[in-house]
């Protein structure tokens, strides 16, 4: 049984909202200057599918206020975020290995937006899938090296992957008929890479999802907020 | 890491031309990343990446003594010249 269309709509939005924040936190700071600009145009991409899902869940045509109330100041509990995309990932190995579990689920969950019944929402998931294909890449190419490289890189990103890989599952709460591609589509390169993981059967119930924040959810929003906060009536 | 040079092509009659470069493991990663490094505002249709090592880099010394040989010109700064004397307008 799936939730509706605005349902996952709102999730997803969430989730993109806070990728789109993660990953801005690496700009000046991830291991070499071209992975520092990719995370940036990856999180960019991240924040416009977010403003775009907002907008259509407010519909009509939302003043850019009126999107960044709805973005940023909302009780925690009317969020539904995933706590994956709660999570705070300051080893860049985390980051990495979350970023490539985040895409590869994406890409499923648009494709249950894009059959939803909603043209302008089809219209949306068809554009942000472009953007999605090289994210998946991008992903999955610095994984794999990783996994592959030295003793090092792959005993990081395993212990990133063991701690990550099941968050994963909450990513599909509201589809969890879509979770066990997301689960296959994992394994198929941690196969090739010889690596295994241990993934939950279902996905969670009663998390992020459900409208229930992780107590991580807390500082990332008021970092999401400090600006704003600064000046909430300033016009920009 | 290896380093590769960037070259973009607009669409159109205007030819390659040099971007940049970046360093990449290997050739499909040296795309995905000239992609973000390079091309984020549309710059090129088409990318080209060259690794730094298959460029052959002439010496200057090569190409010196070819700069001054005005009788290999072919702009027509000459028969130009010879024209406008023909006409008494030099």
């Amino acid at each position: 049984m799936t939730a509706g269309a605005r349902a996952l709509a709102l999730a997803l939005a969430d989730d993109e909202l806070l990728m789109g924040h993660h990953y801005s936190e690496w700009i000046c700071v991830a291991p070499f200057l071209e992975e520092d600009l990719a995370f940036c145009s990856i999180g960019q991409d991240e924040l416009g599918h977010a403003n775009a899902l907002y907008r259509w869940l407010l519909g009509g045509d939302p003043a850019t206020a009126d999107l960044d109330r709805y973005a940023l100041r909302r009780p925690p509990g009317e969020y539904r975020s995933a706590w994956l995309a709660e999570h705070p990932t300051p080893d860049w190995s985390d980051a990495l290995v979350r970023h490539w579990l985040y895409d590869t689920a994406e890409e499923l969950r648009w494709d249950a937006l894009a059959a939803a019944g909603d043209t302008d929402l089809a219209a949306l998931a068809a554009t942000a899938l472009r953007d999605e294909t090289y994210h998946r890449r991008h992903a999955q190419a610095m994984v794999e090296r990783l996994l592959q490289g030295t003793d090092e890189s792959r005993a990081r990103l395993e212990a990133s992957l063991a701690a990550l890989a099941p968050m994963s599952a909450g990513l599909f709460e509201l589809d969890p008929d879509r979770y066990p591609e997301h689960r296959a589509r994992c394994r198929s390169l941690l196969d090739h890479c010889d690596v295994s993981v241990s993934w939950p059967d279902a996905p969670p119930t009663g998390e992020g999802q459900s409208g229930v924040r992780s107590p991580q959810f807390a500082d990332v929003h008021a970092r999401m907020n400090a600006v704003l906060d600064l000046d909430p009536t300033a016009a920009w | 890491m290896r380093t590769y040079e960037v070259f973009l092509k607009k669409a159109g009659r205007d030819p390659f031309v040099h971007a940049g470069s970046l360093q990449a493991p290997d050739p499909a990663m040296a795309e995905l990343m000239a992609r973000e490094s390079y091309v984020r505002r549309g710059e090129g249709e088409q990318m080209w990446l060259v690794d730094r090592a298959a460029i052959v880099v002439a010496d200057a010394d090569l190409l010196a003594p070819n700069a001054d040989k005005p009788h290999r010109h072919n702009d027509g700064a000459r028969v130009a010249e010879h024209r406008r004397a023909a006409r008494g307008t030099t």
